[in-house]
């Protein structure tokens, strides 16, 4: 997109930088200026799953979605390895075998993952998706890794308003989103006798043997429809607890 | 070695500061040293403004250039002072005749042995850091030539102290970032581990969180932790209670 014209774009994020849509604006201004169809930005922290606090479309957030309910996918490489991951063709890629067939499903061709770094912490992921597949256009890669950086700065200049100890509220409604989760990860945690993260594989692996999204499954734990088995075998509602 | 040598390998050595894992301190000291070899003075410091926005002498090439330094700050009059204000570089050529510009500084400074003081911003737009002094031991020490020279390296070792300021705070709200959220779901975890636990629904698994947390004087974050690690039974949430009005039996 030129020198110029990136940094017009960067001054006008300036200005609206500190503002609660001002992800959703940067998300926008991806899919019209870096060559993709839409783009979403997603926290991952320490060692949480991907979710997204601002999309461009249904599509975007799909896409972090499924990295979520699969526990794989190009956002959560692009993290571990603190390196942008490029997916040029999602339907001919063995990379991802849960998450490729259902990203092309929703309507992602190719996906990006771009890291949202600073010195040795990371937090997230810029993710752009395009309906064709194909490469990032020539010198994209460049205009993407820096609209990464404003993604990077807007984030954190959303958290750097709130104290200490509390979460602004964009960042919040994200944990907000996955209260039930949460919640269920810790019934689990006391059925299945393990630790949280275990918890979390075993609700998400009944999510994709039932073909249920993951925030179903943990709304029927927390309303005690369903429960994990000792043996980690599957209980139907309405049967004998142990 | 010689002088554009010597100048090359000083912008080389500041723009090291990019890079991460450099002591703040350490690079404003030698910079105040590359200062003097470089542009032949006899002493260079570095007055930055701090967090609550005092100048503070920080750096000098010599302890009498830093008591020189600290009565300027202290009284407010000098090359470093002037150039911190008005944003713009500062040259004096001939301290002996400037007692009228600096009651304080001129003839304290003419005391320790110098003839003539410099100063240059050190600044990027807005952003005003402090600046750098630059004193002599004859009259017109510094060239208007070497005067560019200092700003530009006063230039570019702003950009290093920005860039690391800048790295360093959002690093610092990274940290924020995580724990705060970290905690958020602890808690919840916590609750959903007391209710299936307890038997409750998750307004009283909070609520027995809570009264734990109250009766043993620690942070529900804390408490919640604990509940998840497994250093605190979550049956004990709900025992607590019954055994100390045990006790007041």
């Amino acid at each position: 997109m030129g020198g110029r014209r990136l940094d017009r774009i960067l001054d006008f994020l300036g200005e609206v930088g500190g503002s609660d849509t001002s992800l959703d604006w940067l998300c926008g201004i991806c899919a019209q200026e870096l060559g993709v169809s839409g783009a979403a930005v997603a926290l991952i922290l320490s060692g949480h799953d991907p979710g997204a606090i601002a999309a461009s479309d249904e599509v975007a957030a799909a896409v972090v979605d499924l990295q979520f309910s699969t526990g794989e996918g190009p956002a959560i490489d692009a993290h571990r390895s603190r390196r942008a991951v490029l997916e040029r063709d999602l339907s001919s890629s063995t990379r991802w075998p849960a998450f490729a067939p259902e990203a092309v499903a929703a309507g992602a061709a190719a996906v990006f993952a771009l890291p949202l770094q600073v010195g040795a912490a990371r937090f997230g992921v810029l993710i752009l998706y395009r309906d064709r597949p194909g490469p990032l256009g020539e010198g994209v890669l460049t205009d993407a890794l820096a609209m990464a950086e404003v993604a990077c700065e807007i984030t954190l200049g959303l958290q750097a308003q709130v104290p200490p100890g509390s979460l602004h509220e964009v960042l919040d409604r994200l944990a907000d989103k996955r209260t039930e989760l949460y919640q269920a990860t810790g019934m689990v945690v006391v059925q299945l006798d393990v630790g949280p993260e275990e918890a979390v594989a075993a609700i998400r692996a009944r999510a994709y043997a039932t073909d249920r999204p993951v925030g179903e499954v943990a709304a029927d734990v927390v309303a005690r429809r369903f429960r994990f088995d000792q043996d980690g075998t599957v209980a139907p509602p309405g049967s004998p607890q142990p | 070695m010689a002088r554009e040598t010597l100048i090359a390998r000083t912008f080389v050595e500041l723009a090291d500061t990019l890079v991460e894992g450099y002591d703040p301190l350490e690079f404003l000291h030698h910079l105040a040293e590359r200062c003097v070899e470089v542009l032949g003075m006899a002493e260079a410091g570095l007055v930055l403004v701090d967090a609550r926005g005092q100048l503070q002498a920080l750096a000098s090439s010599s302890e009498r250039m830093h008591l020189i330094e600290l009565l300027e700050v202290q009284h407010e009059d000098g090359p470093c002072l002037d150039c911190w204000r008005s944003g713009g570089a500062v040259a004096e050529d001939h301290l002996v005749g400037a007692t009228g510009r600096w009651p304080h500084f001129a003839p304290a400074a003419v005391e320790a042995g110098f003839a003539s003081a410099y100063a240059v911003p050190m600044r990027l737009r807005d952003e005003r850091l402090g600046a750098l002094n630059l004193f002599a031991n004859e009259t017109s020490g510094l060239a208007d030539t070497d005067l560019v020279l200092a700003q530009a390296i006063a230039d570019v070792a702003t950009i290093g102290i920005l860039h690391e300021r800048f790295i360093a705070r959002r690093e610092e709200v990274t940290e924020q970032l995580q724990v705060a959220f970290h905690t958020r779901v602890v808690l919840e975890q916590a609750k959903g581990v007391v209710a299936e636990a307890a038997k409750v629904d998750m307004d009283q698994a909070f609520s027995l969180l809570r009264g734990y947390a109250r009766h043993h004087n620690l942070l529900l974050s804390e408490v919640a932790r604990r509940v998840i690690d497994r250093e605190v039974a979550a049956d004990a949430l709900v025992i607590q209670p019954r055994s100390r009005s045990g006790r007041r039996r």
